[in-house]
C-alpha cells in the first residue's frame, strides 16, 4: 500500500501492542519475580519522523521495517524504581491505547471511503 | 498542547496522588509502633519533580516519587515495654494524625478528581471521531 496507509497500520500497531503490553502487566500483577514490561517506541517515531520527511520512500520498505522496530520495542524493566505493577497506571495505559487505536482506525476507514468514492463516482 | 500530553498530565495527576495515599497510610500505620533504641524511625512523603505542575506534565514526562525522611521522636515512659532502653523510655515516631489523615481524605477525593478529569477528556477525543460524520 502507499506510504500514508502504512504510517497508519504501524500507529495501529503501536496501540495494539500499548494494549497488549498493558493487558500482560495486569495478567501479571500478582506473580512474583515479574518485572513491569514497557514499550519503547523511540525508533518507531522515528521510523515515521523519517516516512514525513521523505514523501518518496516506498510504502513496502516502511512495512518490511516497521515489523522488526515493533518487535524490538518490548522491555521488561530492570529492577530498581518502577518494576512493581501499579494497576491504575496500566489501565490508564490501556484507555490512552484506545482511544489512539480508535482514533487511528477512524482515520484509515476514511482513507478508505475516499478511495471507494473515487473508485465508485458519485454515490 | 495536545490531547496526549493532557492525558500524560491525568496521569501523573493519578500516580502523585496514589503515592500520598500510600506515604500517609504508611505513616499512620507507624506511627504506634516503638522503634528500637538508637534507630530512627522513617516515615514516608510524596515527592513531584522539580517544577512538575500541570504545565510541566504537559509537554514532559515525570515521575513522582516516595522518600522516605526520619522522624522526629516522641519519648513514652514505658519501662515495662520490652523495646524500652535503659532509662525505661520508648521512642516513637512523631506523627500528626491529624494532617496524615486530611491528607489521607483530599487525596482520596482528589485522586476522584483526576480519575473524572480522565474520563471526561477521554469521551472528548472519542466524540471528535464523529465530526463530519454527518446527523
Amino acid at each position: 500500500m502507499d506510504l500514508t496507509t502504512e504510517a497508519v497500520r504501524l500507529g495501529i500497531n503501536m496501540a495494539h501492542l500499548r494494549a497488549e503490553i498493558a493487558s500482560a502487566n495486569i495478567a501479571h500483577a500478582d506473580v512474583a519475580g515479574y518485572r513491569v514490561q514497557r514499550a519503547d517506541f523511540g525508533e518507531a517515531v522515528g521510523l515515521l519522523r523519517e516516512a514525513e520527511t521523505q514523501p518518496s520512500m516506498a510504502g513496502e520498505h516502511l512495512r518490511g521495517l516497521a515489523s522488526t522496530v515493533l518487535h524490538d520495542a518490548v522491555h521488561a524493566m530492570d529492577r530498581g524504581a518502577g518494576v512493581l505493577v501499579s494497576l491504575d497506571h496500566e489501565v490508564a495505559e490501556l484507555e490512552t491505547a484506545s482511544v489512539d487505536f480508535q482514533s487511528l482506525t477512524t482515520v484509515m476507514s476514511r482513507r478508505f471511503a475516499l478511495m471507494q468514492l473515487a473508485m465508485a463516482g458519485r454515490s | 498542547m495536545s490531547v496526549d500530553s493532557i492525558f500524560a498530565a491525568s496521569r501523573f495527576g493519578l500516580e502523585f496522588e496514589r503515592l500520598r495515599l500510600e506515604a500517609a497510610s504508611h505513616n499512620i500505620a507507624v506511627a504506634n509502633t516503638a522503634g528500637a533504641t538508637g534507630h530512627v524511625a522513617q516515615l514516608m512523603r510524596a515527592v513531584a519533580p522539580h517544577g512538575a505542575g500541570f504545565d510541566a506534565a504537559v509537554g514532559r514526562e515525570s515521575q513522582p516519587a516516595l522518600v522516605a525522611i526520619d522522624a522526629d521522636e516522641r519519648e513514652v515512659h514505658d519501662p515495662s515495654d520490652p523495646a524500652a532502653d535503659k532509662n525505661g523510655m520508648v521512642s516513637y515516631p512523631r506523627v500528626d494524625l491529624v494532617a496524615e489523615m486530611s491528607t489521607l481524605v483530599e487525596a482520596g477525593r482528589a485522586y476522584e478528581a483526576n480519575v473524572r478529569a480522565f474520563n471526561t477528556l477521554r469521551s472528548m477525543a472519542l466524540r471528535s471521531l464523529d465530526i463530519g460524520n454527518g446527523s
